[in-house]
């Protein structure tokens, strides 16, 4: 049985789609992760899945109950932590913990517990009197992290639950996650950072605008699209269109784009013929080159990568 | 109902803290043992229903109503905070239905009002001392303040609604807050005032809960009573009515 089924959900506000089709299936004990830049509809498909939006179209199963008819079902099953932040400005972090578990309906001595470990696992404890409303926001981001394990649950939803926090704190709740996850609990995690998916998930699934563009193991992922660079050529003078539309019909490359009148970029997975290519061209064309070089690509060039070679 | 509880808790713990509830306490108490006492050398005992009664026990009594505005002000408000700091759709994602988180807010608010009234009214004891106070009397006092801190309740609700994303959210509040104490009957007695405050005291309604309040607690045969008691339920669940509906339109 899965934790979480959707089929072809769409969301529009004001007729632009935030997704357009979203179908992936999760299984329980899975960290899935959901990786995209922003704007790519990460946090609009957690609202849906967390019945705190309705899909304009579509269908959605959370722990085998229906978004639409069993969102308190749901709600009762999960936990959440939202990208957004949330706290309460006169509490201190001990007491914001132990309220929350409060509402939770957690017995008093469970809470006691899950407060002092909470405290220890989030690197708490010295501020634990202090109100929410002056602690740094990174301090708050693991208030709010810490505080949605003060009650069980089945799955967890992170939405970029480690903006705000530097390196080494992101990793130590990245380790506390993982932890979790051994446990045996399922998770739905975002994020927009390459290296945080392959670290967490058993499975991605990448997302730009709206759509899925390829849902896969890491490893898979890697294989597959770990050779895509990113080349930029910049010449002292303005580049001619026909240097450009030259490099466009060479069909290896997957995307070629003009970033300035001087300024040129190919994403292909064969950079070497992508440079050789370049320098062929600029010699026709007695352009001079300022400088040419192969760079990792950005998230957002990957997708673009695959998403102009999938068409 | 547990949910319920619950979440009026919450709203309890994360509204009042000690400074909040010292401001609930300190303009009441400011009334009660300077400014009746101030106005009790120019202000003469006066006749209200058919009794006397001195300057300083009529303001004393009044300003124990003043505290649950104040109370419905601070608890209704919380979903103002709920929403800027982001507590409110976080709720939402948890255990609860919608409704419960507002029915919690409503009855933390009765909590917070009959709880800082009962500190009030202690407070104001040494000048209301003397007056015979009836168990009917007292209950039904309470009974006014429980339905009027639903209605400050309410009236927060809708402001706070309203102006979700609006820096003006503490001056629109103070204002409304000082029109309502200023044009009511805790201060002086609507029937003696001059016609247009008259008017605007009759729609006033904190007037209708001072009124009952004092009837009930002094034991005023008041003939108008039951009538503005009325009018101050009416008033009270017109304006949760409309907190309601505003409520469920919220989008999340
Ligand atoms: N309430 C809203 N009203 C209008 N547009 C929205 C709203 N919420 C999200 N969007 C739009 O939907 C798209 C997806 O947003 P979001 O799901 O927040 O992306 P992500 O979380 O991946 O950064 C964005 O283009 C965003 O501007
Ligand atoms: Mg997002």
């Amino acid at each position: 049985m899965y934790a979480i089924v959707a089929e072809s959900l769409v969301k529009t506000y004001g007729g632009v789609p935030a997704l357009d089709g979203v179908s992936f299936e999760v299984d329980r004990g899975e960290v899935f992760g959901f990786l995209g830049p922003n704007g790519a509809g990460k946090t609009t498909t957690i609202k849906i899945l967390t019945t705190l939006i309705k899909p304009t179209a579509g269908r959605a199963e959370v722990l085998g109950c229906d978004i639409y008819r069993m969102g308190h079902e749901i709600r009762r099953r999960i936990g959440v932590v939202q990208q957004q932040e949330s706290y309460e400005l006169n509490l201190s972090v001990e007491k914001a913990l132990d309220l929350y578990g409060f509402i939770w309906g957690v017995p008093r001595s469970r809470r006691r517990e899950l407060v002092d470990e909470l405290l220890i696992r989030f690197g708490l404890s010295e501020v634990r009197k202090v109100k929410a409303g002056d602690l740094s926001i990174g301090m708050r981001r693991r208030l709010q992290v810490a505080r949605e394990f003060m009650h069980d649950m089945e799955l967890l939803f992170l939405d970029e639950p480690t903006i705000g926090l530097d390196p080494i704190v992101r990793r130590q709740t990245l380790d506390f996650i993982k932890s979790k996850a051994r446990e045996g609990l399922t998770i739905f995690f975002t994020t927009h950072i390459l290296e945080e998916a392959e670290y967490l998930c058993d499975r991605i699934a990448m997302i730009n605008r709206g759509r899925i563009v390829v849902v896969d193991t890491p490893d898979n992922l890697k294989r597959e699209f770990g050779k895509i660079r990113k080349v930029e050529m910049r010449a002292k003078h303005s580049i001619p269109d026909d240097f450009i539309m030259r490099l466009m019909a060479d069909s290896s490359f997957d995307r070629v784009s003009r970033i300035d009148p001087q300024t040129v970029s190919v994403i292909c997975s064969t950079p070497g013929e992508a440079i050789a290519q370049m320098l062929r061209l600029a010699d026709k064309f007695r352009l001079e080159i300022v400088s040419i070089y192969a760079a990792e690509p950005t998230l957002e060039d990957v997708f673009i990568g695959i998403i102009t070679s999938d068409a | 109902m547990r949910n319920i509880f619950r979440l009026a808790y919450r709203a309890f713990v994360s509204s009042l803290d000690k400074p909040t509830l010292f401001f609930i306490l300190i303009f009441p108490a400011f009334l009660i043992f300077v400014m009746g006492y101030a106005y009790s050398g120019i202000i003469p005992s006066f006749m209200l229903g058919g009794e006397t009664i001195s300057y300083p026990v009529f303001l004393a009594s009044g300003a124990v109503t003043l505290v649950v505005v104040n109370s419905g002000m601070t608890v209704g408000t919380i979903i103002w905070f709920d929403r800027k700091y982001g507590m409110y759709e976080q709720i939402l994602v948890g255990p609860f239905r919608r409704y419960e988180y507002m029915a919690g807010i409503i009855l933390a608010t009765i909590l917070v009002s009959l709880l800082s009234a009962g500190l009030a009214l202690t407070i104001a004891s040494p000048v209301l001392a003397g007056t015979p106070v009836t168990l009917p009397g007292l209950l039904y006092a309470g009974l006014t303040l429980a339905v009027g801190s639903v209605l400050f309740g309410s009236l927060a609700l809708i402001i706070s609604i309203h102006l979700r994303s609006s820096e003006s959210f503490n001056v629109v509040s103070n204002f409304i807050f000082f029109t309502i104490l200023f044009t009511s009957s805790v201060f002086y007695p609507a029937e003696y005032a001059p016609q247009p405050i008259k008017l605007v005291a009759e729609l006033n309604p904190l007037t209708y809960l001072a009124d009952a309040f004092r009837a009930g607690l002094l034991g005023i045969a008041d003939s108008n009573i039951l009538f503005k008691t009325g009018i101050l339920m009416a008033e009270g669940f017109a304006l949760l009515a409309v907190a309601s509906l505003m409520f469920s339109d919220i989008k999340a």
